[in-house]
């Protein structure tokens, strides 16, 4: 396991080690997809998101100055690539998520599949929001930076992420709130 | 509610920022007084949960970091060097910088990097690593140090447009010895190689650019560690001994000039050990060292942070000039 910490292993890696990058990779991967996952909503996207965002990374890792963490600048990257494959997606002529909670049906209260079946239900529910607040929201709860870094990645002011965030968390919570299983708004739980 | 959040109150809005931290001491307070908020807090957290289980078995993983340590591969790939055996003069085919340049897009740092390029004066003293062959199998070895010679994967391909010595005396180009060496980068990684080459008719450097260019796998990118093995030897049997195979020497400013027109300097004090110059590649500002030890043999560096990197390869390397453009 090498400890070294993200900024050695970036200086290590823009100095040619092989290993120094292959561990600053996977040290940052389950983000980063999860990243592409949200934002894009389908895995295909997202793998592929996830694999243009790692190319990006080796590739603009020359260009890397430590000016911000490398996460930060990890997750911009995946956010970019992420939004290109949405981006992309919207020119094909099949749109999956035009209506990604179409078809979706409550699973019985109760059931195993519960778990997954929220997670497909999440999805749905982020898929339909707007691409902006999607961002904001997914950077947030999922890459877990703070609203300046969430501000450096989009472009955008505090304020503006600030309420992108608010928004989009309203409208998560109403979406999931329509699609629950009792067909009630959570008042004070999402279910599970 | 709307999918625009054109609805937004003021207590999602708070409980949006008290979950995330980012309120102030008295946006807290107001907070944490109003079970409304806390409650719209808790929601959002909740929501946090949700969103943060991500099913990461969806994913090849060891797929996608090979994907990315290819493009690593790529980048860090050798320049692959085409040595050629003197040639007549005559037969000699000259890769015009300038055309090269126009028609690469510039492509950043990368570019700068891999285009660790040879220039060739009129004049060059060739020796091989191992021998005497010469052709295709001259682009194995790797002319510049791994660790400032990456090359850039997004880069477009590299042609190897050439122009004959005829025109280059129509240039006014005074070659005033026979031999001639070719360099060239692999075209994946195109890195604007900026093959400064006469080439001879026997090992055409065109030809050999161009197999460069199709099969840059070919090339075995040293380790990092191995850039010391670039021995600054004092004549070419050394080097070649040492296992550099090509030396390059300009034997005249007016030489370096024709190749790199845009070259913006030339350092007077380095006439005992040849000419040497430096120019933008692409565009990019790059450096060049020269190596005391070698007589002549210029490497082009990236226009890097720290300028004495070229020193840790070598101490040899007696310096490193720095271009403004």
């Amino acid at each position: 396991m090498d400890e070294r910490s993200d900024r050695e292993l970036v200086a290590a890696a823009q100095g040619g080690e092989r290993a120094a990058l292959d561990t600053l990779l996977r040290r940052h991967l389950p983000r980063i997809t999860a990243v592409c996952r949200r934002l894009t909503g389908n895995e295909a996207d997202a793998n592929d998101a996830a694999q243009e965002a790692l190319i990006g990374i080796v590739r603009g890792l020359p260009r890397f100055d430590n000016q911000a963490a490398f996460s930060t600048w990890a997750y911009r990257v995946a956010t970019n690539a992420s939004l290109d494959e949405l981006r992309r997606r919207r020119r094909r002529p099949d749109h999956s998520l035009d209506d990604p909670t179409s078809g979706w049906e409550p699973p019985a209260p109760g059931s195993a599949t519960d778990r997954v079946d929220a997670r497909i239900t999440v999805q749905a529910a982020l898929a339909r929001l707007p691409e902006e607040f999607r961002a904001a929201v997914v950077l947030r709860d999922v890459a877990d930076l703070d609203y300046a870094e969430i501000g450096e990645v989009l472009g955008v002011p505090v304020g503006t992420v600030k309420s992108r965030i608010a928004r989009g968390r309203a409208l998560l919570t109403a979406t999931l709130g329509n699609h629950h299983p009792t067909g009630q708004r959570p008042t004070g739980e999402l279910e599970r | 509610m709307t999918m625009n959040g054109d609805d937004l109150t003021p207590l999602d809005e708070l409980a949006s920022a008290y979950l995330d931290a980012e309120v102030t001491p008295d946006e807290r307070a107001a907070a944490e007084a109003d079970p409304m908020v806390v409650a719209r807090a808790d929601q959002f957290a909740q929501l946090r949960g949700l969103l943060a289980e991500t099913d990461l078995a969806a994913f090849d993983t060891e797929s996608l970091i090979a994907g990315a340590l290819g493009t690593f591969d790529d980048a860090w790939a050798p320049v692959a060097t085409v040595v050629a055996t003197p040639p007549p003069p005559a037969s000699a085919q000259v890769i015009h910088l300038a055309d090269r340049r126009s028609r690469r897009r510039p492509t950043g740092w990368w570019t700068g990097l891999a285009a660790a390029a040879v220039m060739v004066g009129g004049v060059v003293i060739v020796s091989r690593a191992g021998g005497n062959d010469t052709g295709s199998e001259g682009a194995t070895q790797t002319a510049a140090p791994a660790a400032l010679a990456p090359a850039a994967s997004e880069a477009p391909a590299a042609e190897a447009d050439a122009f004959t010595v005829e025109e280059a005396a129509a240039r006014e180009l005074e070659i005033a010895e026979p031999t001639v060496a070719a360099a060239a980068l692999p075209a994946e990684a195109g890195l604007a190689p900026e093959v400064m080459a006469a080439a001879p008719t026997e090992a055409p450097a065109a030809t050999e650019a161009s197999a460069a260019d199709e099969a840059p796998a070919a090339t075995e990118a040293p380790a990092p560690s191995e850039a010391g093995s670039i021995d600054g030897s004092a004549n070419p049997a050394d080097a070649a001994a040492s296992g550099v195979d090509d030396l390059i020497v300009f034997n005249s400013e007016e030489q370096i000039r024709f190749f790199v027109p845009s070259v913006s300097s030339v350092n007077p004090d380095l006439a005992s050990l040849g000419r040497f110059a430096s120019c933008p590649v692409d565009g990019e500002p790059v450096q060049a060292a020269a190596w005391q030890g070698v007589p002549g043999t210029l490497w082009l560096l990236p226009d890097r942070a720290n300028p004495t990197e070229a020193a840790v390869l070598d101490d040899r390397c007696v310096e490193l000039i720095r271009i403004v453009l």
